[in-house]
């Protein structure tokens, strides 16, 4: 009996870059990417809160069809609280792809890492993180 | 709060300015339930070292040891520990890393057990 054949690549890509900012755009003449308020800490007035963040996210060496998903997530807990899936074709394993992942705001339910993990036909490229700590109370001097 | 986002643009446009491909952005929000994603088995896709290359996934399972999360990397038997399964697989990743230096320096003195392991490794990692 034949076998079906995925049609997904087995080339493991590289994660070149991964990065949290507060807004990524494309310029719209060139597509060179603009990356504002790039950061990986966050303070916190009251915890639960939401904060709209973008992600972009650049891998390479990928050949053939991916499906493709950053997951959003609280370490210390493993939950998921986002994602966002979709599919990457390449046929240049030495060119370059690059994402921009505009969330709407994301929870941010307590203190802590939170981590937006890359993964490609499930298989976990890497991670980058935000630390959500507490605002500091103003000095009483 | 629980978002999906999707999908991304399913076809990628060649940018022939910077001589990349770009995949934009999102067209769609879905507000759905997510399933708590503590995975009981994942493929690793790198080792977070420049000097290495996964060439093909390296097979990994999780369990948990009261608060400590273990990573197993079934197929070589090695392990990655900590608080949560992010550092469980950090860990892990520089035990892979570090074992396959050590044992591509040590190829004189490995014994059976261990040049099963380099063999397996050889398969998934690549040098740079």
């Amino acid at each position: 009996m034949a076998q079906k054949k995925s049609h997904l690549s087995n080339v493991v890509p590289v994660l070149v870059a991964a990065l949290v900012c507060d807004i990524a755009v494309a310029d719209p003449s060139t597509n060179k990417k603009n990356l504002i308020g790039i950061f990986d800490r966050i303070n916190v007035g009251r915890f639960p809160t939401e904060r709209q963040m973008s992600l972009y996210v650049k891998v390479t060496d990928t050949e053939g069809d991916y499906d493709t998903e950053v997951r959003y997530l609280q370490v210390s807990s493993g939950k998921v609280l986002a994602k966002a899936e979709g599919k990457l074709h390449s046929e240049n394993r030495l060119a370059s792809i690059e994402l921009i992942v505009p969330f709407p705001p994301l929870l941010i339910p307590e203190e802590g890492r939170y981590e937006f993990q890359v993964w490609a036909n499930s298989m976990f490229l890497g991670a980058t993180f935000i630390d959500a700590l507490p605002r500091p109370k103003p000095r009483e001097d | 709060m629980v978002t999906e986002i999707k999908p991304f643009p399913p076809t990628i446009q060649p940018d022939n300015e910077v001589g990349a491909y770009s995949a934009g952005i999102p067209k769609e929000y879905v507000y759905s339930e997510l399933a708590l994603a503590i995975p009981e088995e994942v493929l690793l896709g790198s080792l977070r070292d420049g000097r290495l290359k996964v060439h093909s996934p390296i097979k990994v399972r999780f369990t948990t040891e009261g608060k400590h999360s273990i990573a197993e990397a079934v197929e070589i038997n090695e392990f990655g520990f900590g608080g949560n399964i992010s550092e469980a697989i950090a860990d892990l990743q520089r035990t892979i890393a570090e074992l396959y230096l050590t044992l591509e320096e040590e190829q004189k003195h490995l014994g059976k057990d261990l040049k099963g392991v380099w063999t397996v490794l050889q398969k998934k990692i690549h040098k740079l």
